[in-house]
């Protein structure tokens, strides 16, 4: 049953707030304790991975609640349509304001005036990077989730280079047999990237239905924790 | 004893892995696999329905997919690539789609209740026979329904 309320939801998002918070200071006490990793940055990555994965579980189960009332959703495109328009607005408060795609299978999302950071420090540079990092978990797995749901298995990028807007570059698989650069990534789909040129990519407004990637779940392999697995689809133009 | 009008329910996840087969009539238990082989066939026909690439409707009801001895099946495929594929027996009866229709909307709720548990990962072939949620409210609704 999902009840849409327009009234504002003080209790709820103050209490989804606080909850979010105190798991991602969980999250760091429980990295702290890793004594068998190497760099800083593995560590970070041990430790948090069970942060993706809550909001995995949540962007799955969300998208399966807001699917039942809803006719089909078939191309990529209307997923990731689905997913800034009626998903973003409701976790995080306020609509995407922007979505650009590169026509291979790669979405950016940004989201300027993220409002997790909003009333975060003022740090600039690495400082930064180390405060946001950690939450920035949460959103990518939400996003993966959202994606699996659909039989997509994406990969989720998550960059914040200034302070508070925030870039998430979501990956589809490659429909084609070649294994591409994604492939040869690590098993944990997000990290933080310190140089702005990563957002360089061939950028064009989304139009037509050249991105669809997959198939009605034949041949999908949507193995969560493995979002790289090169399948061989067929195309639906 | 007048028959049950419902014949089985299957629900097929999206890579048309068998998740729930529940016969309705407890004593045609030993025709399970001929209601097996018929699920599988109705796959077969829920794929070829939808990737047709000329299908005007978006809906998620997919409607009658075939008639075979007495045995009429209908199915619905969800935006998640779930399937669900009900059975019903129609040569005494009258069926109305409509109220198929609304049948098979009702199961897709419920299944989308069980399958939110917070507690429950993936789905798998087992999730949805172990919840005690789908299964009461399943047997509820077949009640009521045949009773109509």
């Amino acid at each position: 049953m999902i009840v849409h309320q327009q009234l504002p939801m003080s209790v709820n998002l103050a209490s989804f707030d606080f909850l979010l918070i105190e798991m991602v200071h969980m999250a760091k006490r429980l990295s702290e304790k890793q004594e068998t990793v190497v760099s800083n940055d593995e560590r970070m990555e041990k430790g948090y991975s069970f942060l993706e994965n809550i909001g995995f579980q949540v962007g799955r189960k969300l998208a399966e609640r807001l699917l039942l009332t809803r006719n089909r959703i078939v191309e990529s495109i209307d997923v990731m349509r689905f997913l800034c328009r009626e998903l973003w607005p409701i976790v995080f408060r306020k609509q995407l304001d922007n979505l650009k795609t590169n026509r291979k299978g790669t979405f950016v999302i940004t989201d300027n005036y993220f409002f997790w950071f909003s009333k975060m420090t003022a740090a600039t540079g690495t400082e930064m990077k180390e405060y946001t990092t950690p939450y920035l978990y949460f959103p990518s797995g939400f996003i993966r989730g959202v994606m699996h749901t659909f039989g997509y298995p994406v990969q989720v990028i998550a960059q914040c280079p200034n302070l508070p807007t925030c870039i998430f570059q979501v990956r589809f698989p490659q429909p084609s047999n070649v294994p591409t650069t994604e492939n040869a990534a690590s098993n944990q789909p997000s990290e933080s990237a310190q140089s702005v040129s990563q957002q360089n990519t061939d950028l064009s407004r989304i139009s037509g239905r050249s991105l669809s990637s997959t198939t009605l779940g034949v041949n999908n392999t949507p193995s969560p924790l493995n979002p790289t697995n090169p399948s061989h689809p067929e195309e639906t133009s | 004893m007048v028959k049950l009008r419902l014949v089985f329910l299957a629900i097929a996840g999206p890579k048309n892995e068998q998740l729930y087969l529940e016969v309705f009539d407890s004593l045609e238990k030993s025709l399970l696999s001929k209601y097996q082989y018929l699920s599988e066939l109705s796959l077969d026909v829920i794929q070829d329905l939808v990737q047709n690439p000329e299908r005007t409707s978006n809906d998620c009801f997919l409607g009658l997919l075939g008639v075979e001895e007495d045995i009429s099946t209908y199915a619905f495929c969800s935006n998640t690539n779930v399937k669900f594929i009900l059975a019903v027996r129609s040569s005494d009866f009258v069926v109305r789609e409509s109220e198929i229709r609304q049948l098979l909307r009702r199961i897709y709720t419920i299944h989308t209740h069980a399958v939110c548990n917070p507690f429950s990962l993936e789905l798998t072939p087992d999730t949805l026979k172990q919840s005690l949620y789908f299964n009461e409210t399943l047997q509820q609704l077949s009640l009521d329904w045949n009773n109509q």
